[in-house]
């Protein structure tokens, strides 16, 4: 299996019931995935953990077979800069760096700068999500839906295995949100899993397989 | 576009905030640049004044001598040999030495007495250049004595009914006193004095002294190395410090060096309390960029540099530029107080002291910044992206 995840357990500090509690799950190379629930579900905290942002408190994910969890940092490091990227609702761009240099962040850990060549890709990718023009822009100039496809032209731009997108449409208004997922349809139909939490049924019916979550675990 | 990229982009943006923690270490490094350089410049004026009020090193022949006791009870040392000493041999072997430029005055002195009219006199033959160079206590009524006249004591011109413009018969020449010393309280007002080579000339010892008192300045290197050295090269000489006169030079000069030191001390403390101030604060404003950079594949190293090299490139500017702020501030300052001449000049600029200052501030300030960036590398991108 691609991805996987079994008997997942989070609880928070503080929390009288576990934001998890023994979730199992599967996902196929190339799937759409769309992980639908209320607020509290616990998506989110589930979506955190198979991306590798944080840790279970117990169970395990499988990546290509090899789990994930006790892997160690530098492991989760290499997932998080290769394989996996991350829209969020709220885009998380970085304020005061260019929209090229935002797409190309995950390339800028090094002291040497970044090759031309992947600066023509930066270009490129940006061209392909539609903002070639604003490569030279701040994040601040941008709207809310130009905004969430330079966190896809981030994603884009190192050939991510994975993409995991929460709330992408969140903040966004209908139409600028339907573009946002023919985008995201577009790239699962060229080979990226796409694994994606929403409120929105309408988005969710988009997606290749839907699973619905209330009080931490699967229905 | 690098990691460099990140760092320079945001104090670009922030620049408020770089302006004022580039502003509070510049100010720190200029003022420590400053008073280091007045500091250093006073320092060696002011030796060099000390000196002028007395050697801190004698140069004497060597003597053999037998301490003469028996049962107990103890005659005194008798002197077996006692060995003249060569002037020109002497200054040779000073003029050798590798801290000859620490040495600002060097006074020969021959002594004998002579009889002026029917009573006898202790005679000094001096060097005048350097004789005034190392006792510019000395207060003369007439004139500056040459070549060929007498500079009396206060007593001996007392007591020999003497005063400047009179002519004394000394070894059957006729000598013009020059002047009369005011009174010093030392030795000095007992003797007459007169030019070396003249008393040379007159006891028939060419090239010889009885010994030689030196000036050292010792704020650069301890008197224990010039006298090491000078016996080194002198070594059929007794070479003696005046330790206590030397220490107590040493110790007004340095002085003023430590309280610029501890001034600078708590400037430094200062600069670096603000920078850790705000960079620690700054990373209670970052967590979410933190966070991002995290789920991009940033590892906690990589968040540690983005800080660190924050700091880096602020203390490398302020350093630099704090130095070559304070270099110009000294001079002014040193201009406008008359504390430069041809002796003590203004400091010139050291390159490389510009090129430590400035590495130097660039560590220090990584260094301030230490703890916020490891504390920025440890924030957890799942805690901050609400995912």
């Amino acid at each position: 299996m691609f991805l996987e995840a079994r008997s997942l357990v989070k609880r928070y500090p503080g929390g009288d019931k576990p934001a998890l509690g023994g979730v199992s799950l599967q996902v196929g190379k190339g799937e759409f995935l769309a992980v639908a629930g209320q607020s509290g579900s616990g998506k989110s905290t589930l979506l955190g953990i198979l991306s590798a942002l944080a840790l279970p408190d117990s169970g395990s994910v499988l990546y290509r077979g090899a789990d994930i969890v006790p892997a160690g940092e530098k492991a989760r490091n290499r997932l998080r800069a290769r394989d996996f990227a991350f829209i969020f609702q709220h885009h998380h761009l970085m304020p005061y760096l260019t929209v090229l240099e935002n797409t190309l962040l995950p390339f800028m850990n090094q002291i040497r700068p970044i090759s031309g060549q992947w600066k023509e890709k930066g270009l490129r990718v940006l061209e392909r999500v539609g903002l070639g023009h604003k490569a030279r822009s701040r994040p601040g100039e941008l709207s809310g839906g130009e905004q969430q496809r330079v966190a896809i032209a981030r994603a884009l731009a190192r050939d991510a295995s994975v993409l995991f997108a929460d709330e992408p449409t969140g903040s966004l208004d209908s139409q600028t949100g339907s573009g946002v997922m023919d985008l995201l349809k577009e790239l699962n139909r060229g080979g990226l899993t796409v694994i994606m939490v929403t409120h929105n049924q309408d988005y969710a019916a988009l997606a290749d397989r839907l699973i619905s979550m209330k009080d931490g675990v699967i229905l | 576009m690098s990691l460099l990229t990140i760092p320079v982009r945001y104090l670009r943006v922030k620049w408020a905030r770089a302006l004022l923690l580039l502003c509070v270490f510049l100010l720190g490094v200029a003022s420590m640049t400053a008073l280091e350089e007045v500091s250093r410049t006073i320092g060696e004026s002011f030796e060099r004044k000390l000196v002028s009020f007395g050697a801190n090193i004698l140069i004497t022949p060597r003597r053999d001598t037998l301490r003469v006791s028996y049962g107990g009870y103890t005659l005194g040392d008798v002197t077996l040999a006692e060995h003249s000493l060569s002037l020109a041999e002497t200054m040779r072997g000073i003029d050798s030495i590798a801290l000859r430029g620490n040495l600002a005055a060097i006074a020969p002195k021959l002594l004998t007495t002579l009889t002026v009219g029917e009573q006898t006199v202790g005679t000094v033959g001096v060097v005048w250049e350097e004789e005034l160079a190392i006792k510019a206590y000395w207060e003369i009524y007439g004139g500056m004595p040459g070549p060929d006249s007498v500079l009396l004591g206060a007593a001996a011109g007392a007591a020999l009914g003497l005063k400047e413009g009179d002519g004394i018969a000394v070894g059957g020449r006729s000598l013009p006193v020059a002047g009369v010393l005011r009174e010093t309280g030392s030795d000095d007002d007992n003797v007459i004095f007169v030019s070396l080579p003249l008393l040379q000339d007159l006891t028939g010892r060419a090239n010889e002294a009885d010994f030689l008192e030196v000036a050292a300045l010792c704020s650069a290197c301890p008197i224990d190395d010039i006298v090491g050295e000078l016996r080194a090269a002198l070594p059929g000489q007794e070479v003696l410090a005046l330790r206590q006169l030397a220490e107590s030079q040493m110790y007004s000069v340095h002085f003023a060096q430590n309280l610029t030191f501890s001034v600078s001390l708590v400037i430094l403390i200062t600069a670096c309390a603000t920078v850790f101030m705000a960079m620690l604060s700054a990373v209670s404003e970052r967590r979410k960029e933190i966070g991002i950079m995290r789920s991009v594949g940033f590892s906690r190293r990589h968040i540690f540099s983005v800080f660190a090299l924050e700091a880096l490139l602020i203390g490398l500017t302020a350093g630099a530029l704090g130095f070559v702020l304070g270099h110009i501030v000294a001079g002014y300052v040193l201009e406008n107080l008359h504390l430069v001449d041809d002796l003590t000049p203004a400091p010139a600029f050291r390159r490389l002291g510009f090129t430590l200052t400035s590495l130097g501030v660039g560590g220090l300030a990584v260094a301030a910044s230490a703890f916020p960036a490891w504390k920025a590398s440890r924030v957890e991108p799942g805690e901050v992206l609400a995912m």
